[in-house]
């Protein structure tokens, strides 16, 4: 399961790097598009690991709980951008809508308190978490550049 | 683990990551509005997804 794990990071990786946009606008929205789907696909993950009975309910509950509060935080992240980009903003507005959202993944309990009984399980939703970290940090470094 | 059950869910993590590229990929040679408005679509259809998931979930 953790190769698995480090594969999926891995292709994710590849496909954010061969599918950038150019403006700090449209990397900032890509970032966000892509934390998104990376939601969505592990919330489908999460699903089925309670389904074939590797996690409780409760922990699907709560890991499907702090999935929805970074999605949300996401989306507050697209308003953001949504706003800089309305008011001609540079690429330093862009970054600080990420670094927000860097700073709220960080009270995450998908990040530091969310556990799972089962550790193979424990794995693949801390690589769902680690995802969310990997492209913000990306995308600050991208635009910071 | 059961054997089994770890088969089934490396079979369900390497689904979802083929989806997960295939829609990363999809993005490719998008306007930035066009980015924009498949971000704002795709979060509202992730809170829908979670919240579906746990409505079909035991009080």
């Amino acid at each position: 399961m953790k190769k698995v794990s480090l594969l999926v990071c891995l292709c994710i990786v590849i496909a954010f790097e061969t599918a950038c946009p150019n403006t700090p606008y449209g990397k900032a929205g890509e970032a966000g598009l892509n934390v998104t789907q990376a939601l969505h696909t592990g919330a489908d993950i999460v699903d089925q690991l309670q389904v074939v009975g590797a996690i409780t309910v409760t922990e699907e509950k709560e890991t499907l709980h702090a999935m929805d509060a970074l999605n949300t935080l996401d989306m507050a992240y697209g308003a953001c951008i949504q706003a800089a980009h309305v008011a001609g903003s540079k690429a330093g507005a862009f970054v600080a809508c990420a670094e927000i959202f860097q700073a709220g993944t960080k009270d995450s309990v998908l990040m530091k308190e969310l556990r799972v009984s089962d550790p193979h399980s424990q794995a693949v939703i801390r690589s769902i978490g680690q995802t969310v970290v990997d492209l913000l940090a990306n995308v600050i470094s991208t635009l910071g550049k | 683990m059961d054997p089994n059950i770890a088969v089934q869910l490396a079979a369900t993590a390497i689904e979802a990551l083929l989806k997960l590229v295939a829609s990363i990929k999809a993005s490719h040679g998008l306007t930035d509005d066009q980015v924009m408005a498949s971000f704002q679509t795709e979060s509202q259809s992730t809170k829908d997804t979670i919240a579906g998931y746990l409505a079909k979930l035991p009080a």
